[in-house]
């Protein structure tokens, strides 16, 4: 995957955010997807989203800026 | 300006700033610099920021935990610890340890770091400091 390839996947994951599609989730995210800030996995992200979207049913998130490198992808959002 | 070269820069600004050389630093950034999170605008205005926060935080120290480069930036993500030995914005000295994770964008033209952005996890910082948010 190419840094512009890998770039589109993120903003993908970040539309389906806005549109809070947790369907769409397991088609951008792998099963073995870890978040070393909150350390979760996938089955908790997905819980911590739903539970967002609970809360906040008008979320949006809105992509300032993006930059890629190797395999990572880093976003400014508001 | 390689993206290495950038990111040397960065580096070497981390560098300065862990030394506490505020005018180090300085060497490394545009005189008509502007950081759009911590509304610093020039020099002065960044090196009176720099001052203040070593006032308060006597040890303040960064640690690069990544750096990407692409184009014309450098974003880089730290962990900032320091300890609340000095007054800082009218806070008296806690003594209380702080733990800050942040990420530091950097747009550097000619050479020199000329826009910064800031996204900071500053929640430890501010309960440690007895800081309420509303």
């Amino acid at each position: 995957m190419s840094s512009e390839e890998n770039k589109a996947v993120v903003r993908k994951a970040i539309e389906t955010v806005n549109k809070q599609d947790l369907s769409l989730v397991d088609d951008l995210v792998a099963p073995n997807y870890f978040d070393h800030t909150t350390q979760q996995g996938l089955e908790q992200h997905k819980e911590f989203l739903a539970m967002l979207f609970k809360g906040f049913p008008d979320l949006l998130m809105t992509i300032e800026d993006m930059i890629a490198e190797g395999d990572r992808v880093w976003v400014r959002t508001n | 300006m390689s993206l290495e070269e950038n990111k040397a820069i960065i580096r070497r600004y981390y560098e300065a700033a862990n030394k506490h050389n505020v005018d180090l630093a300085a060497e490394l950034v545009a005189p008509d610099f502007i950081d759009y999170t911590n509304k610093i605008e020039g020099l002065e205005s960044l090196k009176q920021f720099g001052n203040m926060l070593i006032k308060g935080f006597p040890d303040l120290h960064w640690t690069i935990e990544d750096i990407v480069a692409e184009e014309d930036k450098v974003w880089v993500r730290t962990t900032v610890t320091g300890t609340h030995k000095g007054e800082y914005r009218g806070v008296p000295p806690t003594g209380e340890k702080i733990t800050m994770r942040c990420v530091d964008i950097w747009r550097i033209v000619d050479g020199k770091i000329a826009e910064a952005w800031a996204v900071d996890d500053l929640l430890d910082f501010y309960k440690k400091l007895g800081i309420r948010v509303t």
